[in-house]
C-alpha cells in the first residue's frame, strides 16, 4: 500500500480531533457537567480556584502550588514550565488543566484535553482570567464577587492617591537588574498605587537594565520580588548609596502573592500603595 | 648588531597599535553610557578631582564604569592569552581556555554551593577551586608513564565537561525556583556584577599568570610547531605543558569565578591575532592578551548601550560581532592560522 | 664529541625493529645510514636523538645519552626530521633563532651573541638572503637550509639528518651536501645521515653503515662498504662502482626491463 493514501484518512482524523477540542474549549460554560477534576500547573490558578471553593476538585497541582496548605497533598505532576510528567497526568484523568500558555499547551491539547490557559498579563487582564475562570468551572457568581470586591478595593486605593506627586520607583525582579515595564502586573501595580515605574516606557516587558540608569533615575522606593535580591545586596551595590531609596531605607519586599494573578494581588496593590506614599495611608 | 627585520617590525607595530586602541576604547567606554558625561568631567573624575563636577558624575565613573570596563579587560586579556596557550601547547587550533572542563567545573563548584544552601560569598571561590580541580583531574586522567597525550587530554576534557554539565542540569532540576535562577545566572556572562572587589581577585591574577605565561613564548614556538621539533630543540614538553595548564587554570578560573562563562574570546582571539600579527609568541601573547581586552571592553559597552537602559547579554554581541569579522579573515587569510592536518 | 653505541635495541611493542647494534661514529666525520625501507634506519636515529628510549647503551662523550636532560642532548646534537613541516608564518630569522633554545636560560631572550650565531650559520648554509621571508612561503629546497640552519644554530657537535635530500631537485642536493661537507671539514662537526641515495652517499660519506632488517650488514669506509656485491646483498640489485678522482660512483643496473639504448641512472624511490 502506497504511504501517500494513509494520508487523507489520518488527516481527517486528525482534523476532526481538533476540531472538537477548539469547539470545547471555546464554549467550556456551555457543558451541563462542571469539571470535577482539575489539574492546576499555575500557583495563582490554584489561589483562585481554592479561593472559589473548588480545593476539593483539584487532583494534581505543579511543584510551585504546595505553597498553598488547602492542596499541599495533591499528585504533583511537574514543575509547572514544561517539565510535566503526562503519564501521571493521564493517570488523573483530568477533565481540566489549568497551564500557562506556549508551556505545556501544544503537548496537552494534542492529547484532547480542555485547557484554560493563563497568560502574561497587566491588572484589567488579571481580572479576566479571574472571571474566565470562574466561568470555565461553573462558578460564574462567585468569580464576579471576587471581582467586584477587587474593583473597589483598587478604587479605595486610587482614589486616595489621586492628586499625589507620583515619586519615581525601581522593581528588581530577579538577577541580573531585571525590571518589569508596562504589560506586566508589576507595574500596572505601581501605576496604581500613584508611583511612576522607572522603566515604564522599556521596549521590552522584563528590560534587563544598566546600573548607572537607576542611580540616575534617583528612584525614591525600590520593590524587589521576594528572596530573588535581598536589601543587603542592593545596598552594597557601586554608586547605589546615593539613591534615594537606599539612602533614606525605602526598600521593599514584596510577597509572593503581590505578583501573582489571584484576587490576592489587590494585597499587593495595598501594601504598593503604603510603600509609596506613607502620608496617606 | 639590529636585529629589527622588516616582518619583526610590523608584529611591534601591530602591538603598538593594538595598545592604542584598548587605550582609546577604555577611554571612550568610560564616557559613553546612559547617562552623557562631559569627555573632561570623565577625565576629572579619573584625575580624583571629582569635586568640580556632579557628585553622581563621579561615582559613575569611578565605582560604575571603571571597575566594570577593567573587568573587561582582565576577563578578555586572560582568556584570549590563555586560550592562546593552550592552542600551542595542545597543537590544535580548536583548543580553547575550557577544553579542559574548567567552565562546567566551575559552573559545578558554583551550583553546589548554591543548592547546599552555603553562604552566597562562597559561590566564587567554590567555583574557581573546583575550577582548578577538575583541570587538574583531567590533566591526571590523560597522563601516563609516556607523558600526555594531547589526543587523550583534549577528549578527557570533553567528557568530564559532560559530564559535570550533566551534574549541573540534575541540580538545577532539584534546585527550587530561586537557587535554578542562581545557578542559571551562572551559565551565564555576568559582568554587569563588576566592582571594585571582584576587580582586586580577578586583575592581579590574571595579570600575573599571563606575565609568567609570556616567559614560555619560546617553548610555545616549538611545540606549536611540532613535538618532535620542541624535544629535539631540548623543551621538556610534558613539564611545559603541565606548567601552562596551571597558569591557564588559574587564570581562567580567576576570569570565571568573577565573569561566569563567556566564550569565543578565548578561542577566536587567538586565530584573529595569529592571522595578522603572526604566530611568534614574543609577539602573540601580549597581542592576544590586549586584543581579548579590547574585543571584550567594545563589546560590553555596546552591550550595555545598543538598546540603553536595557542590557544586552555580552555574548549576544561578542558572537553577533565577533563571528562576521573572524570568518571575513578566515576567508581572506586562508590558511593563515597555519594548523594542518594530515601527516 | 665521541658517539657509540654498544648493543642498542629497540622494538615497537613486541615488535623489535633493532637488534643489538654496536656502532662508532667517527667524529669530524661524515656517517650515511643506508639500508631498504623497513631496515630500521629513522628508527635509529630517532634512538640516537634520545627521542625513542633504545635498550642497550649509547655513549655520548663517554656519558649515557639516557639519564641527559633533552636540553643537554639538544646542546650536543641536531637533528632534522625527514617530514619536519611549518605552516604558521614565522619569519625565517624567527625560526633560525629557535635553534638557540638549548643555549639559553629559561624566558631570557635571544641576545647578539644569539644574533650572531644565526647570521653565520645563514651564511654558511646561503640563506642570508632569506632571513626576513615567511617560512612558509619557502621552496622545499629553501626550507631545507632553513632546516639544517636552524639545528646547526644549536652548535652541536653531532648533526643527524634523516634523508636531508629527499624530494629536492638535483642542484639543491648537491648545493646542500656540498655546504654540509665543507662545515663538517671545517668545523669538525659530526654529521650522521640516513638515505637512500647511494650515488650521494658514495660522494659525500666519510663512512657507511647499512642495516638490514635491523642488524648491521656491512660498516666501514664508503669505498669499502659501497660495493656491487654488498647492493646485490641488501638490495637485490646489479651495480656497477667507478672511482672518480676519490670519491665512489655508483652505476647501477637493473634486473627488471628497461629502455634499451642505456642504463638508467640513480632510480630513486
Amino acid at each position: 500500500m502506497k504511504a501517500r493514501a494513509v494520508i487523507p484518512p489520518v488527516l481527517a482524523v486528525l482534523l476532526a480531533a481538533v476540531s472538537i477540542c477548539c469547539s470545547e474549549k471555546k464554549e467550556p460554560g456551555s457543558r451541563a457537567q462542571y469539571p470535577q477534576r482539575i489539574i492546576s500547573l499555575e500557583t495563582s490558578a490554584t489561589e483562585t480556584l481554592c479561593m472559589l471553593g473548588l480545593a476539593d476538585r483539584i487532583v494534581g497541582i505543579s511543584s510551585y502550588s504546595a505553597v498553598i496548605d488547602a492542596v499541599k497533598d495533591r499528585t504533583v505532576v511537574g514543575k509547572g514550565f514544561g517539565d510535566i510528567n503526562v503519564e501521571t497526568i493521564v493517570s488523573l484523568k483530568p477533565d481540566l488543566i489549568i497551564c500557562w500558555k506556549g508551556q505545556d499547551e501544544k503537548v496537552l491539547s494534542q492529547r484532547g484535553y480542555r485547557l484554560f490557559l493563563f497568560e502574561s498579563a497587566g491588572f484589567d487582564r488579571v481580572i479576566s482570567m479571574i472571571a474566565g475562570l470562574g466561568e470555565a468551572t461553573g462558578k460564574k457568581d462567585e468569580a464576579l464577587a471576587l471581582v467586584r470586591d477587587m474593583e473597589r478595593r483598587k478604587k479605595a486605593v486610587t482614589d486616595r492617591v489621586a492628586g499625589a506627586p507620583r515619586p519615581p520607583v525601581y522593581f528588581e525582579d530577579r538577577k541580573p537588574l531585571t525590571s518589569r515595564a508596562k504589560g506586566t502586573l508589576a507595574h500596572d501595580l505601581i501605576g496604581l498605587a500613584g508611583g511612576a515605574n522607572i522603566l515604564g516606557d522599556s521596549p521590552v516587558a522584563y528590560p534587563r537594565v544598566n546600573s548607572e540608569y537607576v542611580i540616575t533615575a534617583r528612584p525614591e522606593i525600590i520593590i524587589l520580588q521576594n528572596e530573588a535580591v535581598s536589601p543587603e545586596e542592593i545596598v552594597k551595590r557601586p554608586g547605589w548609596q546615593n539613591i534615594p531609596a537606599v539612602k533614606n531605607g525605602r526598600i521593599h519586599v514584596h510577597e509572593r502573592w503581590h505578583s501573582n494573578y489571584s484576587p490576592r494581588c489587590i494585597e499587593g496593590l495595598e501594601s504598593y500603595a503604603r510603600w509609596i506614599h506613607p502620608e496617606l495611608f | 648588531m639590529d636585529a629589527l627585520t622588516a616582518i619583526t617590525r610590523t608584529r611591534k607595530k601591530g602591538i603598538i597599535i593594538l595598545a592604542l586602541s584598548l587605550a582609546g576604547a577604555a577611554l571612550a567606554a568610560l564616557n559613553i553610557g546612559w547617562v552623557s558625561i562631559p569627555f573632561m568631567d570623565t577625565v576629572r573624575a579619573l584625575a580624583g578631582l571629582d569635586r568640580a563636577i556632579a557628585p553622581e558624575t563621579g561615582i559613575i565613573i569611578t565605582d560604575v564604569r571603571l571597575p566594570r570596563i577593567l573587568l573587561d579587560m582582565a576577563v578578555g586579556a586572560g582568556l584570549a592569552v590563555s586560550g592562546c596557550a593552550m592552542q600551542a601547547i595542545f597543537r590544535n587550533p580548536m583548543a580553547s581556555p575550557f577544553v579542559t572542563g574548567i567552565s562546567s567545573g566551575g559552573a559545578f563548584g558554583a551550583a553546589l554551593v548554591i543548592i547546599l544552601g552555603l553562604p552566597a560569598a562562597l559561590t566564587g571561590p567554590s567555583a574557581f577551586a573546583f575550577a582548578l580541580a577538575t583541570a587538574f583531574f583531567v590533566y591526571g586522567l590523560a597522563r601516563s608513564d609516556r607523558g600526555v597525550p594531547v589526543e587523550t587530554l583534549l577528549l578527557a576534557g570533553i567528557a568530564v565537561s559532560f559530564f559535570f554539565s550533566a551534574m549541573v542540569a540534575f541540580m538545577q532540576y532539584m534546585a527550587d525556583e530561586k537557587q535554578l535562577r542562581e545557578i542559571i545566572l551562572w551559565t551565564m556572562g555576568r559582568l554587569w556584577e563588576a566592582d571594585w572587589p571582584r576587580v582586586a581577585l580577578a586583575l592581579p591574577v590574571v595579570a600575573g599568570g599571563s606575565v609568567i605565561l609570556m616567559f614560555f613564548s619560546r617553548e610555545l614556538n616549538l611545540m606549536i610547531i611540532s613535538e618532535r621539533a620542541a624535544l629535539g630543540m631540548g623543551v621538556e614538553t610534558g613539564k611545559v605543558r603541565a606548567a601552562v595548564l596551571v597558569l591557564v587554570s588559574l587564570i581562567t578560573g580567576a576570569a570565571v569565578s568573577v565573569s561566569g562563562v563567556i566564550g569565543f574570546v578565548g578561542l577566536i582571539v587567538p586565530h584573529v591575532m595569529r592571522m595578522t600579527i603572526g604566530p611568534e609568541h614574543r609577539y602573540l601573547l601580549p597581542a592576544s592578551a590586549l586584543g581579548g581586552a579590547l574585543f571584550l571592553v567594545i563589546a560590553d559597552t555596546l552591550a550595555r548601550t545598543v538598546m540603553s537602559p536595557v542590557e544586552l547579554p555580552v555574548g549576544i554581541i561578542t558572537s553577533l560581532c565577533g563571528v562576521p569579522f573572524f570568518l571575513f579573515l578566515l576567508k581572506n587569510k586562508k590558511g593563515m592560522t597555519g594548523f594542518s592536518y594530515g601527516t | 664529541m665521541e658517539l657509540k653505541t654498544r648493543g642498542l635495541a629497540f622494538s615497537y611493542g613486541a615488535k623489535e625493529i633493532l637488534h643489538g647494534l654496536d656502532l662508532d661514529f667517527r667524529p669530524g666525520k661524515i656517517s650515511g645510514i643506508i639500508g631498504p625501507n623497513g631496515s630500521g634506519k629513522t628508527t635509529l636515529l630517532h634512538c640516537l636523538n634520545g627521542l625513542l628510549r633504545a635498550r642497550g647503551e649509547i655513549i655520548l662523550n663517554g656519558e649515557p645519552l639516557l639519564s641527559m636532560s633533552r636540553r643537554q642532548i639538544a646542546r650536543a646534537m641536531g637533528l632534522v626530521s625527514q617530514k619536519e613541516e611549518i605552516h604558521f608564518p614565522f619569519s625565517v630569522l624567527e625560526v633560525l633563532l629557535m635553534g638557540r633554545y638549548p643555549r639559553l636560560a629559561f624566558s631570557q631572550g635571544p641576545g647578539r651573541d644569539d644574533y650572531t650565531c644565526v647570521y653565520e650559520v645563514a651564511s654558511l648554509m646561503g640563506i642570508n638572503h632569506l632571513l626576513d621571508r615567511r617560512v612558509d612561503e619557502l621552496s622545499g629546497g629553501e626550507f631545507q637550509k632553513v632546516m639544517i640552519s636552524r639545528a646547526l644554530a644549536q652548535e652541536p657537535s653531532i648533526l643527524l639528518l634523516d634523508e636531508p635530500t629527499l624530494h629536492l631537485d638535483l642542484k639543491h642536493q648537491l648545493e646542500i651536501l656540498g655546504r654540509i661537507r665543507s662545515i663538517t671539514d671545517v668545523t669538525g662537526l659530526t654529521v650522521i645521515m640516513v638515505s637512500h641515495d647511494l650515488v650521494l652517499a658514495g660522494r659525500y660519506c666519510d663512512d657507511v653503515i647499512v642495516l638490514k632488517a635491523g642488524n648491521v650488514h656491512v660498516s666501514g669506509p664508503a669505498d669499502d662498504v659501497l660495493s656491487p656485491s654488498m647492493i646485490r646483498d641488501v638490495y637485490g640489485i646489479d651495480a656497477q662502482v667507478s672511482h672518480h678522482s676519490g670519491t665512489s660512483t655508483l652505476i647501477i643496473g637493473s634486473n627488471g626491463p628497461e629502455k634499451k639504448t642505456n642504463c638508467k641512472e640513480n632510480p630513486r624511490s
